[in-house]
């Protein structure tokens, strides 16, 4: 009977049912195994990251991150060269143009003809533009190290200083309090509470120390990261450390890069456009240096339009056509000696001033080098004589860092010095008074706040002060 | 007749459908129609008739089918004749019919009886002599399965009646006894299932090595119980689920009611379903909530499987191709996918909420699931049912009239219309106005609706087929006025185009078929393929109800501009779509039995949309041209099987192991032209081009056994492992466990009222479930389109970070415990199902900012909250007359939904939507809030308020969520005259959810014009420039939504169409509406995402309707 053999086929079942089991199971296993189902294509214009993750990918992120600093250099040398005596904002700009900075000088101004918000964006714009320089110097020393272990370490360091420029940068426009938030190449990010802006200046000192580590062969890192360093310990007003550190650095270093936006190319070629709507301003706020009136060559300008208010727009000439932009120069380094020098008391302060003007030359044009030695002295500049007092000394000084270092984003940080090293009052240092052609009167802040989307950031909590 | 418990009926060779089959059940006795008898042998007896018949190996049922149909007699047998596996082999020449049957059922120990012209099979009560002989012994062998599952059935006690042979059958459900020759009495018995007899005969004639092969089927003794849902895992009977399982037939619900889409069959059928439309529009998505809102970015739609085949539903697919064009003046929704699919094509719908949706179908079953099963046939000769329906539909009721003050200015004038908080003017006259219900003005006309079905079924044992066919064509209420029609043809020169004078058009053709064949003897294969083409149309004439529901219209403008901006555009949306499935069951060894389902569904839609040269407001615009394409593939396979192990104690572990997997791969491709030739309505050369792609996957492996402790008391437990693209790209896989019980108390012996419950079923569930991140939320992503060029550098490659991603994102998670009963009572006549749910969804994903200091900006998805839902649902059905003349039933849906925020991470503020809505913690998910109108002074004493005397609170407060809190749904049902006539009504209750009044606020703002208007209401409308407060209502609906007068017509008229059966019904629906909403419909909403808005959509329409039904 056929019961009795599947009786008997019982006993038998086990082992197969096990077999078939496995066997049912494994071609679950295959299934999916075998069409990578779990990775499917990314949607379109949507690319795999993952593509990107060899030196190829490592030298296009760090291409990227070079032209996104010098981007941001720039913007910030514009921004702060507003809110300086530098730079006059002498037109709207058209919409959709992120243009006039924040200042409680001019904000009521603004507030009149543009809405009350657009100094509020652009302070948040430049602040955006240098913390996404940070975070892209991040992503491309992450991608270098690991993908490209083969190339030059003193791409790395490159990216390394330009981190620390840019939190020079934070600290020498915004108040204390500034995070400086990390992010990790390939994961996560970290908030960080704000620093005062002494930590923010020894951050970026540490930054270049490495910068200087990984970039020893080449002379141009070195370099760099030395005027960053003097810059940041000058700031701190450490002067005989910040004098120690260019040292080394020779006359004629200078390191700068073109940099300017066409279609989708992030072309390095200029900073012009980015002064439209602005004009270099002369005697700003009764304060103000006189930039265009002096003829100084290092300052000369020329119009090149008019404002829908009539006003005549002077660009500087340093700025027109594919001259560079200077992030640190060997004339920095002079200048930073120069200071240490003033304050010691040592005669070498003037005498190293008087060598700028008259050992070397200068064309405002040149796309190669600003100044260079020998040449018999800078056409129009005779050598300085000692003003006698102290602080006209300190104000013979930092004319003439105003005028070497002519919208390179230092003023700005200079004018917060001479308040809190040199005790110099705010009203006698920045612009003041009736804001020119406007309605109402400059402020009194000197610091810009951190825009309020940074309180998104669980640990930040708000400018520390707002003090100089 | 108990022999008869479970007849099946066959009338002229067919099958009568299944609910006759339950009337007779319950009745307990036959009531056989008499069959229709050729004309030239209606003088002859019934067993006289001559036929002639060649049959060859065929079962019992279908050989006595076969004689059945040639001699033009009806059928009666049982369920043991139909499950008798004897293969029966005849050859007559012009023999009677007696002489036949007699000859088929010979050895069979069943007789044929002729009555009243329906012949009867019947056992036999004497010994066969011939059975009896003496020592020759045989044997019978068999499987006992269960009626519902198929599964076999171990521990059934098998004995035959007379012998002292028994047998208890073994793990595989098989037995086998040694008996001698002869007809004999078989009894089954199990615990928990009816008793079953049967009768056979071991003879010479169906003898297979000596034994005859008897195989049992079982059926748990509670019907409820034993109903099959479709499951991810395959057919299970719904003792095994621990859950509430809603399920809907189609056909029943379409005799009664008027049911255009699945959204129809859905709606007020569904404890726990929210409906919300966006308009009245034919073809309009709805947007389906099931048990609330769980997810913050993610979709909160269910999901849709059919026949096993996913289909792709999202709301954001819906909305993201061409119709929604920038260049068009009005953002069209695209119809929806689930509506496209034919529901004369349906045979059940099962509506899956809470833990039995997760733990089935895993990962992106948070939101529940809607599993259709398409109609199947059965053997038989061809059944076929053809159905026309012709209906019409108007506007429900008409917008509130509006008050215009007119006046003249201080300083004179002619008449102007004259605010009342405009100083300078003095009021002549107030006039009520409303161009939407003007003769001459109203862009409204009735519309009609008409559609036709046809559909045959049938086949054999080996081969059953099922084919539906249907058309329908539905012209919605818009149509352009005359006045603006007459202005065309004065600028135009041309009559205006048909498409402009009734612009919003649906048309539907689709088709299905299901066929079913054995696979020798251990397994059936099913193949399933449905089309849908869908032709709708639409015009910006939609916007007519928001542009002129608060407008005075200038009568002498007529002619000169248009009555409704933009009115000319037309949107048009052509949609193809199929799904083709292959379901297989096989049962290659006993202990294994295999289900495999493999199938795709293709949705292609071309989308245009298009303002003609000339037409706009300005008469001399370029026009635009707008077109896309979308194409979407959705691939189903699902492999699974359910193994069954005898435990100690008499326990039953079944385990049910399998594996699925969900890729969607989708393209939709736009372009757009602003210049359109005069008189050019086809597309032109197009620039814009845009290209979009996308391509998900879900795989996921199940782990599901059920342990039967006792045939009453069942535990659930389950595991699926989930993972796949929805996960994110290079993401993990996540785990679902789920745990369920299921408890019969009914069947206990101790259990004390047996007399008042059937069936009492207790039932607790536990699952976890997810929603799964965006395929590329978690990816660090980079642009490699630009390129940078640095000092004396040639151009660059660049790689720009796009999106910080987050590779922490985790899956939303969705706990649900669900507890509940099942209850019927009192011989069913009440029915009580009820469900307590709570629903926990941990890890919300949101789009969140990154503070600047990080990267410079930008934003990612991270998990940062906590979503509630909880509620309570209860079915109940009652039937207090239960007469063959007159009965009367009535069932009534509840359900409650409190929906709630309960947190969001440490360091998350509240996040404004910026349209009003918010999420906040302690509030419902999408609240609406507004800055309050907290008090009001009538300064300067002149009975108006202005906006400078109304006091608005310092910040917005909350008003209300955008889901009802309660639905609830009575339909009842009267049946006269053995239910030949039959009357249906359905109701709908919705209180709780929050409408925000866009479109009628300008009709508010003229409400102030009212010299009896109250301070209250003029504050409201004073303040509303600066607060939309008083243009936001909590409303409640209720809604006489459906009603039906249903006659089944004599046997005489249905002859006339050579039919059988033949219905008439009278439909409507959407008859009334009583709500406290100051619009004209708080049902319909823009938003087909989470959010209540009316911008002035079209209500739903109020619709009449004749069917007729005509079957064989």
């Amino acid at each position: 009977m056929k019961i009795t053999e599947a009786k008997a086929s019982e006993s038998r079942r086990r082992p197969r049912r096990r077999i078939v089991g496995a066997a049912f199971i494994a071609l679950i296993a295959t299934l999916a195994a075998c069409h990578d189902l779990l990775n499917p294509p990314l949607p379109a214009g949507t690319q795999d990251p993952s593509t990107f993750n060899n030196e190829a990918g490592a030298l296009s992120r760090y291409n990227t991150a070079v032209a996104e600093a010098w981007v941001a250099f720039v913007q910030f040398a514009r921004t702060s060269g507003t809110l300086t005596d530098e730079l006059h904002v002498a037109e709207l700009p058209p919409v959709g143009v992120v243009g006039d900075p924040f200042d409680e000088r001019i904000l009521t101004e603004l507030a009149a003809v543009n809405g009350i918000n657009s100094a509020n964006d652009s302070v948040a714009h430049i602040y955006s533009a240098i913390q996404h320089s940070r975070g892209s110097d991040a992503e491309a020393i992450g991608a270098l190290a690991k993908y490209a272990p083969g190339k030059p370490a003193a791409l790395r360091g490159e990216l390394y200083a330009y981190t620390a420029f840019d939190e020079i940068a934070l600290a020498d426009l915004f108040c204390s309090g500034i995070p400086l938030s990390t992010l990790d190449f390939q994961g996560d990010f970290t908030y960080k509470a704000g620093s005062p802006t002494a930590d923010v200046y020894q951050h970026a000192i540490a930054l270049l120390d490495t910068a200087r580590i990984l970039g020893a062969d080449s002379a141009d890192i070195v370099n760099l990261a030395a005027v960053g360093t003097g810059r940041a310990m000058l700031a701190l007003g450490d002067y005989a450390s910040a004098a120690q550190a260019v040292t080394n650095v020779p006359d004629d270093f200078r390191f700068g890069h073109l940099i300017h936006w066409q279609g989708s190319v992030l072309q390095v070629d200029g900073i012009q456009p980015l002064l439209a709507h602005v004009t270099v301003a002369n005697g700003e706020g009764q304060n103000g240096l006189d930039y265009l009136t002096s003829h100084d060559p290092r300052t000369s300008s020329h119009q090149t339009g008019t404002s829908n208010s009539g006003q005549a727009i002077f660009t500087p000439d340093a700025y027109v056509g594919v001259t560079p932009f200077v992030l640190a120069s060997g004339v920095e380094a002079r200048l930073i000696q120069a200071e240490a020098a003033l304050q010691t008391s040592d005669a070498s302060w003037l005498t190293t001033l008087n060598a700028l003007r008259t050992d070397g030359t200068f064309d405002v044009q040149a796309s190669d080098t600003l100044w260079h030695a020998g040449g018999g002295g800078v056409a129009g500049l005779a050598p300085l004589a000692d003003p006698g007092t102290a602080d006209a000394r300190v104000d013979l000084l930092f004319r003439e860092r105003a005028f070497w270092l002519f919208v390179t984003g230092h003023r700005d940080g200079d004018l917060r010095r001479l308040i809190r090293q040199y005790h110099r009052r705010q009203e006698n240092v920045y612009p003041t008074g009736f804001y020119q052609g406007g309605l109402s009167a400059y402020g009194n802040d000197v610091t810009a706040p951190i825009p309020p989307q940074e309180r998104l950031n669980p640990l930040f909590t708000g400018c520390i002060n707002r003090e100089p | 007749m108990k022999g008869f418990a479970r007849l099946v009926i066959a009338l002229a060779g067919s099958t009568v459908p299944l609910f006759a089959q339950a009337q007779v059940t319950a009745k307990g006795q036959a009531v056989a129609p008499a069959a229709p008898k050729p004309a030239s042998e209606s003088s002859v007896p019934v067993m006289r008739r001559h036929i002639t018949i060649d049959l060859k190996r065929v079962t019992l049922a279908d050989a006595l089918l076969a004689v059945a149909q040639s001699g033009g007699v009806g059928l009666v047998h049982g369920d043991d004749v139909a499950s008798d596996s004897s293969l029966v082999t005849v050859h007559l020449v012009d023999v009677e019919l007696g002489k036949a049957f007699d000859q088929v059922l010979r050895g069979t120990g069943f007789v044929a009886r002729e009555k009243s012209g329906v012949v009867v099979i019947i056992r036999d009560a004497r010994p066969r002599a011939d059975a009896a002989s003496d020592t020759v012994w045989g044997g019978v062998w068999g499987q006992v399965r269960d009626s519902a599952t198929k599964k076999p059935l171990a521990g059934v006690a098998v004995s035959i009646r007379g012998l002292r042979a028994r047998y208890t059958t073994n793990d595989s459900g098989y037995y086998a006894m040694r008996v001698p020759f002869g007809a004999y009495l078989v009894d089954a018995r199990l615990l928990g299932y009816d008793p079953v007899e049967r009768n056979f005969v071991v003879r010479d004639s169906v003898i297979d090595n000596a034994a005859t092969r008897l195989d049992i089927i079982m059926r748990l003794h509670s019907a409820k119980m034993q109903e099959v849902i479709v499951t991810a895992s395959g057919t299970q009977r719904r003792l095994e689920l621990p859950n509430d399982i809603v399920t809907i037939n189609a056909d029943s619900v379409m005799k009664v009611a008027p049911v255009h889409n699945v959204t129809d069959l859905l709606e007020g059928r569904v404890p726990g379903l929210d409906v919300q439309h966006t308009s009245g529009v034919p073809g309009d998505p709805s947007r389906l909530r099931l048990r609330g809102i769980g997810s913050i970015t993610r979709d909160n739609a269910p999901i849709v499987i059919v026949d096993g085949i996913r289909l792709d539903v999202s709301e954001a697919l819906t909305r993201s191709s061409a119709l929604s064009s920038p260049s068009a003046s009005r953002n069209y929704l695209a119809p929806s996918r689930l509506d496209q699919i034919d529901p004369n094509s349906i045979a059940t719908i099962e509506v899956f909420k809470g833990p039995s949706a997760a733990s089935l179908y895993g990962s992106d079953a948070a939101n529940g699931v809607i599993v259709i099963t398409t109609k199947k046939g059965r053997p038989g000769p061809p059944q076929w049912q053809i159905s026309n329906t012709e209906g019409i539909s108007t506007l429900p009721g008409s917008f509130p009239a509006v008050l215009y003050r007119w006046g003249h200015l201080v300083e004179g004038g002619g008449p102007i219309l004259c605010p009342r908080t405009d100083y300078r003017c003095i009021q002549d006259s107030l006039v009520s106005f409303q161009a939407l219900n003007d003769a001459q003005l109203r862009p409204f006309a009735l519309g009609h609706r008409s559609d036709a079905t046809i559909s045959v079924s049938g086949g054999s044992q080996a081969l059953t087929y099922s084919l539906t066919g249907s058309g329908s064509q539905d012209i919605g209420l818009f149509r352009l006025p005359d006045v603006d029609l007459q202005r065309y043809q004065t600028f135009q020169g041309t009559p205006a185009p048909s498409w402009m004078k009734r612009p919003d058009q649906l048309t539907t053709w689709a088709g299905s078929s299901q066929l079913t064949t054995s696979i020798g003897s251990t397994g059936t294969v099913s193949l399933q393929s449905s089309l849908t083409s869908q032709d709708q149309q639409r015009s910006s004439i939609e916007s007519a109800i928001g542009a002129l529901e608060g407008e005075f219209v200038d009568r002498s403008q007529l002619g000169i501009q248009p009555l409704v901006p933009g009115a000319y555009e037309r949107a048009r949306s052509k949609s193809l779509n199929f799904t083709n499935a292959a379901n297989l069951s096989w049962i290659p060894w006993t202990w294994l039995p295999v289900t495999a389902t493999v199938g795709v569904s293709v949705d292609n839609r071309d989308d245009e949309t298009l303002l003609p040269h000339g037409l706009t407001q300005d008469i001399d615009s370029a026009g635009h041209f707008s077109v896309g394409t979308s194409h979407i593939v959705t691939e189903t396979v699902d492999v699974g099987t359910n193994i069954v192990n005898k435990l100690p104690w008499g326990m039953r572990l079944t385990t049910g192991v399998g594996m699925n997997l969900y890729s969607t791969s989708g393209t939709i491709e736009t372009a757009s032209t602003f210049f359109v030739p005069v008189g050019v309505e086809t597309p032109q050369t197009l620039g814009n081009a845009g290209q979009s792609t996308t391509h998900t996957t879900t795989i996921g492996w199940r782990v599901a056994p059920t342990l039967a402790i006792t045939p009453r008391l069942l535990l659930s437990p389950g595991f699926r492992i989930d993972g796949g693209s929805t996960s994110g790209q290079h993401a993990t896989f996540n785990g679902f466990p789920k745990l369920g019980a299921s408890w019969l108390a009914s069947d206990e012996k101790f259990f004390p009222l047996k007399k008042v419950f059937n069936t009492l079923r207790l039932r607790l569930a536990y699952g976890d479930a997810g929603v799964q991140p965006g395929l590329t939320d978690r990816l660090r992503l980079y642009s490699s389109g630009s390129q940078v060029q640095i000092t004396g550098d040639s151009v660059l490659n660049g790689l720009f970070l796009m999106s910080l991603g987050n590779t922490k994102l985790r899956p939303e998670r969705a706990r649900d415990l669900e507890g509940g009963f099942d209850a019927d009572l009192f011989d069913s006549r009440i029915t009580i199902t009820y469900s307590g749910y709570s629903k926990l969804v941990h890890d919300e994903i949101v789009n969140i900012p990154v503070a600047p200091s990080v990267d410079g900006g930008g934003s990612r998805f991270v998990n940062i909250g906590e979503v509630s839902d909880r509620g309570a649902e209860v079915g109940l059905g009652f039937e207090p007359v239960r007469t063959p003349q007159f009965t009367w039933r009535v069932n009534v849906t509840f359900s409650t939904n409190a929906n709630k925020l309960v947190r969001l991470a440490a360091d998350q503020l509240p996040i404004d939507l910026g349209d009003g809505r918010r999420i906040v913690p302690g509030y419902p998910l999408f609240g609406q809030w507004a800055k309050p109108v907290v008090g009001w002074v009538d300064r300067n004493a002149d009975g108006i308020i202005d906006s400078t005397e109304v006091l608005l609170g310092d910040s917005a407060t909350y008003l209300g969520q955008p889901q009802p809190k309660y639905n609830a749904s009575l339909a009842t049902t009267v049946g006269l005259f053995h239910g030949r006539v039959t009357l249906n009504a359905g109701f709908t209750y919705q209180d709780g959810a929050t409408q925000f009044n866009q479109g009628g606020a300008q009709a508010l703002l003229q409400a102030a014009n009212d010299p009896h208007a109250s301070l209250a209401t003029q504050a409201a409308v004073a303040a509303a420039n600066q607060t939309p407060y008083g243009l936001i209502q909590t409303v409640n609906t209720l809604r006489f939504n459906s009603f039906s007068l249903s006659v089944a017509m004599p046997s005489r008229i249905a002859a006339a169409f050579r039919a059988r059966s033949m219905s008439l019904a009278i439909l409507g629906s959407n008859l009334a509406l009583r709500t406290n909403y100051r619009g004209l419909d708080p049902n319909v909403n823009a938003f087909v995402g989470d959010g209540n808005v009316d911008t002035g959509q079209l209500p739903q329409p109020r619709t009449f309707s004749l069917s007729i039904r005509l079957s064989n």
